[in-house]
C-alpha cells in the first residue's frame, strides 16, 4: 500500500464535496476512480495534489502521514496530477513548458537549450510522438497539448501519477499509445489513479475501481468483477435507459450545401450536405481537419475557394454574426475560449446570441428575459442556483446545457456541435443526446463532430468520414460501423 | 422578517460590489472632521465643479477601459474639439446647445477614426492612440501656430461661472451623462456587449457578436465624451490653449476609472465607480489646497493613493 487516504472531508462555502471518504494505492497498480461530475473526484485528488486542504482525515504516504501544504510539496512527495484544464503557455515552446520552473542552465545563467530540446526529444519518442519540441504549444491542436502534459508529468519522475480524463481530448490512435505507455509505467511501479467517464476503457487498463457519488464512497472492488452496465449504475445511484434516444424524424429538403470548400492545409474540396430533421455526423482523427472545416463554414475563418447554398441559394458566409442571420449555430469544442463568456451570469451567456429576441430598440427588456431564461432552464434541466448565477460556478454538464440553450433561445435551424459531449457526465450525456433527437425532429438539423464513435453511431442518419483534410466517405445504416469509419479515417 | 432579509442581503452585496463608492464616503467623512472648511456647500460644489471636466472624459475612457483597451487621445481630442467649438461660435455666433452639438460630433468623428484604426488597421490601441494623441494636438497647434483660440460669445461662460438652483451649471452635464452611461451600459444591448467583448471577445465573436462595430462604438463614444469636456472646458475662460490645455487629462482619467474598479484587462467596471473615483481625486485635491499642502505633493499623495486602493482592493479579492 503506497498510498492510503482516510476520513476525507471537504466543504466549499458551506457546500459538502466530500464526506469521510476513503481511498487507497498499491504499488503499481492503475486505480480507476469515477463518479458523475460533481461526486467530488476532482476534490479528492486535488486534495492529494495539495490544490486543497483536506477538512478532516488522514493521509498516509509510504507508511508515513504527511500534510500535503502545496502544489509544490505534492510534486516532491512524487504525486504528480494531469489536469483537465491544461496548464501550459501557448507562446512557449514544447520544450521549454516541459522544463518550466526547472529549466536547466549552463553555469546558472544561461539557459541550455539545446540539453533540455533533446531530452524533451527523448521523452516524445517515448510515446511515439512526432512532435518537434521548438514548436509552440500555440499550433498544437487540443489532444497534442494533452501529451505534452503528460509528457511533462512523467519528467517529474513521479511515483503516483493522478491523470484526470486523459482521453476525453484524444483520438483512438493516441488513446491505445496512451494506454500502452500507462502498462509500461505500471511495470516500473508507477502507481496510477485513472479518472474517466469513458468506462469501456477502464477494462483494459485498470486493477482496481472506486465509485463516488455525491461526495460519498460508494464502492472499491477488483474491476475484473464488475459490467459497465453495473458501475454505471453504482455511478448515478438507479438503472440507466438506453443512452441513445429513437430517432426517426421525417427528413425534409436540403438545407445546406456546401461544394469544393477548401482552406489549405486544413481541408480541401470537401462536398457535403445537410437536410432537414437530420443529424448528420462528422468522424475522422485529430487533425483531420473537422473543427477547421466548421469554423471556416460558420464564417470564422475564410475559405480559400468553394461554395455554400443555404435553402438552395448561394450564400458567402464572411464572420459568425451573418452565420448567426442565416440560422445557424455553432457550440464550439473550447467550451471556457469560445462557448461560454466565464466571467458573465447564466442569463446573459444564454441570450448573447440573440439579443433582438429579448430586446426592443435596443434596450433590454429584462422581464421578458428572464422569461426566456426561466422556461429554457426548466425545458433543459439546468442544475444551477439562480438565473443569475456566475457560469463558472456550474458544472461542465450544465455549462454544455447553457451553450445548447443560447443556440435555441436564437432560432437556430441548422446546429453544429462540435465534440457536445467531452468531459460530461453520464446522466447530462443522455440529456444532451435527448436534445439533439429532439432538435433535429423539429424538422431542424444537426451536425455533430466527435472523436466518439459509439456517440456517432448512436445518433447520426449518415457520418462523413475525413481524413487529413480530405472527405473519404459517407456511410449509413449497415455499414456505417466501427471498422468501416476507423478504415477510412486512418486513410486505408 | 423574510422580505427584510433579502433586503439586507441585496443591501450587503451592493456594498460588497461598490467599495470604492464607500471608501469615498470614508474619504469624505475624514475630510469634514478634520476641516471645518470642507463640509460646506460652496466647497463641495467647489469640488463638483473641479470633478466636470476629468469627470466627463473618464466616463468615455470608461468605455474602452471596458473592452480591454485604453484611449491615450481624449485629452488631444479635448483641445481638437474646443478649438471647433470656438471656432463655430466665432463664425456662426453658436450657444450653448450649438456648442455642445460641435464638441460631440467633432469628438465622435475623431474617436471614430481611433476605432477603425484599431478595429481594421489591427493596430493595439495603446499604440493608435499614442499616435493620435500627438496627430490631434499637434495639428491644431500648427493651426493655431501653438496659440490660444478664443470665442466671442461671453453667454457661453454662463456655463463655467453660473448657477442654477445653488449649484454650479458646469455639473448638471457631468450628472446627465453619468446617468446616460450607467443606462447604456446596464440596459441596451450596447452595455451587455461591452462587457462580453471585454470579458471574452473570442465567445462573443463566436457568438454572432459584431466585435469591430462594438470596439469603433466604444472609441466614438469615449471620443464624444472628450468633445463634451471640452465643452465645459471652454465654458470658463471662453479660450482653450492648443499647447497646454488638456495635458495629462487622459492619464487622470484612466486613474480614475481604475480606481473606480474597473480592470485594465477589461469586461469589469461600473459608471458609479468611475465617478467615485473622479471624486476622490477631486476631494483630495480640494483637501490639500484647503490645508495648504504644496501642488507638487499633491501629485505623489494622489499617486500612492492609486497604489494604496487598489492594494486594499485586490486584498479584499483574493479573501
Amino acid at each position: 500500500m503506497i498510498l492510503e487516504m482516510k476520513g476525507i472531508s471537504k466543504a466549499f462555502y458551506g457546500v459538502k464535496a466530500l464526506q469521510d471518504v476513503a481511498f487507497d494505492l498499491r504499488k503499481g497498480e492503475v486505480h480507476a476512480l469515477v463518479g458523475e461530475n460533481g461526486a467530488g473526484k476532482s476534490t479528492l485528488m486535488k486534495i492529494l495534489a495539495g490544490i486543497h486542504a483536506p477538512d478532516e482525515g488522514e493521509i498516509v504516504l509510504g507508511g508515513k502521514p504527511v500534510a500535503i501544504g502545496s502544489p509544490h510539496q505534492s510534486q516532491k512527495l512524487g504525486i504528480s496530477i494531469i489536469h483537465q484544464e491544461l496548464n501550459l503557455i501557448p507562446h512557449m515552446s514544447v520544450a521549454e513548458n516541459l522544463f518550466l520552473g526547472r529549466e536547466q542552465t549552463i553555469a546558472g545563467l544561461f539557459s541550455n537549450k539545446k540539453g533540455m530540446v533533446s531530452q524533451t526529444k527523448h521523452l516524445l519518442d517515448q510515446f511515439g510522438l512526432k512532435l518537434n519540441p521548438n514548436e509552440l504549444i500555440a499550433r498544437l491542436s487540443i489532444g497534442e497539448r494533452q501529451i505534452v502534459e503528460i509528457a511533462k508529468a512523467l519528467s517529474m519522475d513521479a511515483e503516483i501519477l493522478i491523470m484526470d480524463e486523459p482521453t476525453a481530448v484524444l483520438e483512438e490512435r493516441e488513446a491505445n499509445q496512451l494506454f500502452e505507455l500507462i502498462r509500461r509505467f505500471k511495470r516500473q511501479g508507477v502507481s496510477i489513479v485513472y479518472i474517466s467517464h469513458r468506462l469501456h476503457e477502464l477494462k483494459g487498463i485498470c486493477d482496481r475501481i472506486t465509485i463516488l457519488r455525491d461526495g460519498r464512497h460508494v464502492t472499491t472492488t477488483e474491476l475484473d468483477g464488475l459490467s459497465e452496465r453495473e458501475i454505471a449504475n453504482l455511478m448515478v445511484g438507479r438503472e440507466l435507459k438506453e443512452m441513445y434516444p429513437v430517432h426517426s424524424g421525417e427528413i425534409g429538403e436540403e438545407l445546406l450545401k456546401v461544394e469544393g470548400l477548401t482552406r489549405s492545409p486544413h481541408f480541401e474540396d470537401v462536398d457535403f450536405h445537410v437536410r432537414r430533421g437530420e443529424i448528420v455526423g462528422f468522424a475522422g482523427l485529430i487533425g483531420a481537419g473537422r473543427t477547421e472545416l466548421m469554423r471556416t463554414l460558420f464564417g470564422d475563418w475564410k475559405a480559400e475557394r468553394g461554395s455554400v447554398y443555404w435553402k438552395g441559394e448561394t450564400v458567402r458566409i464572411r464572420n459568425p454574426e451573418e452565420a448567426v442571420k442565416l440560422g445557424l449555430g455553432f457550440a464550439t469544442e473550447d467550451r471556457k475560449g469560445t462557448g461560454l463568456v466565464m466571467e458573465m451570469n447564466l442569463t446573459r451567456n444564454m441570450t448573447l446570441a440573440n439579443p433582438a429576441k429579448i430586446s426592443r430598440w435596443n434596450l433590454i427588456r429584462s422581464r421578458h428575459e428572464s422569461r426566456v431564461v426561466m422556461e429554457k432552464i426548466q425545458e433543459m434541466n439546468i442544475k444551477a442556483s439562480s438565473p443569475a448565477a456566475p457560469i463558472k460556478n456550474l458544472s461542465g454538464g450544465n455549462q454544455q446545457k447553457v451553450v445548447i440553450a443560447k443556440w435555441l433561445v436564437s432560432e437556430t435551424e441548422l446546429f453544429i456541435m462540435d465534440e457536445p459531449t467531452r468531459g460530461i457526465d453520464v446522466g447530462a450525456r443522455s440529456e444532451i443526446y435527448n436534445l439533439i433527437v429532439r432538435f433535429a425532429a423539429e424538422g431542424k438539423a444537426v451536425i455533430v463532430v466527435s472523436s466518439e464513435l459509439p456517440e456517432l453511431l448512436g445518433l447520426c442518419d449518415r457520418i462523413y468520414v475525413m481524413h487529413r483534410g480530405r472527405l473519404k466517405g459517407e456511410l449509413s445504416g449497415e455499414e456505417a460501423n466501427e471498422q468501416n469509419i476507423m478504415a477510412m479515417a486512418t486513410g486505408l | 422578517m423574510q422580505l427584510s432579509n433579502i433586503r439586507t442581503e441585496r443591501f450587503q452585496r451592493w456594498i460588497a460590489g461598490n467599495k470604492i463608492f464607500m471608501t469615498l464616503i470614508v474619504l469624505v467623512f475624514l475630510a469634514s472632521v478634520t476641516s471645518e472648511y470642507f463640509w460646506t456647500w460652496n466647497n463641495i460644489m467647489n469640488v463638483f465643479r473641479q470633478a466636470s471636466v476629468i469627470g466627463m472624459i473618464a466616463l468615455g475612457v470608461h468605455f474602452v477601459v471596458l473592452i480591454g483597451m485604453l484611449d491615450l487621445s481624449v485629452g488631444s481630442i479635448l483641445v481638437f474639439s474646443g478649438a471647433v467649438i470656438l471656432w463655430g461660435q466665432n463664425l456662426f455666433d453658436l450657444d450653448i446647445p450649438g456648442s455642445f452639438f460641435l464638441g460631440a460630433a467633432s469628438g465622435v468623428v475623431l474617436g471614430s477614426l481611433n476605432g477603425l484604426i484599431v478595429t481594421y488597421g489591427r493596430v493595439p490601441s495603446f499604440i493608435t492612440t499614442l499616435g493620435t494623441m500627438f496627430i490631434y494636438r499637434y495639428f491644431m497647434m500648427w493651426v493655431a501656430d501653438a496659440g490660444a483660440v478664443s470665442g466671442n460669445r461671453i453667454s457661453h461662460t454662463f456655463l463655467g461661472h453660473g448657477y442654477w438652483l445653488g449649484i454650479p451649471v458646469v455639473v448638471f452635464p457631468l450628472i446627465l451623462a453619468a446617468v446616460a452611461a450607467h443606462v447604456v451600459l446596464s440596459r441596451t444591448l450596447l452595455g451587455r456587449y461591452l462587457y462580453a467583448v471585454g470579458q471574452n471577445s473570442r465567445a462573443a465573436f463566436s457568438s454572432g457578436a459584431n466585435v469591430r462595430a462594438v470596439t469603433i462604438a466604444a472609441f466614438a463614444i469615449s471620443g464624444m465624451a472628450a468633445g463634451l469636456g471640452a465643452v465645459l472646458e471652454t465654458s470658463r475662460l471662453n479660450s482653450i490653449s492648443t499647447a497646454n490645455s488638456g495635458v495629462y487629462y487622459e492619464l487622470d482619467a484612466i486613474a480614475a476609472v481604475v480606481l473606480g474598479g474597473a480592470s485594465l484587462r477589461g469586461g469589469k467596471g461600473t459608471i458609479l465607480g468611475t465617478v467615485s473615483g473622479v471624486l476622490m481625486f477631486s476631494i483630495l485635491n480640494n483637501y490639500m489646497n484647503l490645508q495648504n499642502v504644496s501642488t507638487y505633493l499633491q501629485g505623489v499623495l494622489k499617486g500612492l493613493l492609486i497604489f494604496l486602493v487598489l492594494y486594499r482592493q485586490n486584498r479584499l479579492r483574493e479573501d
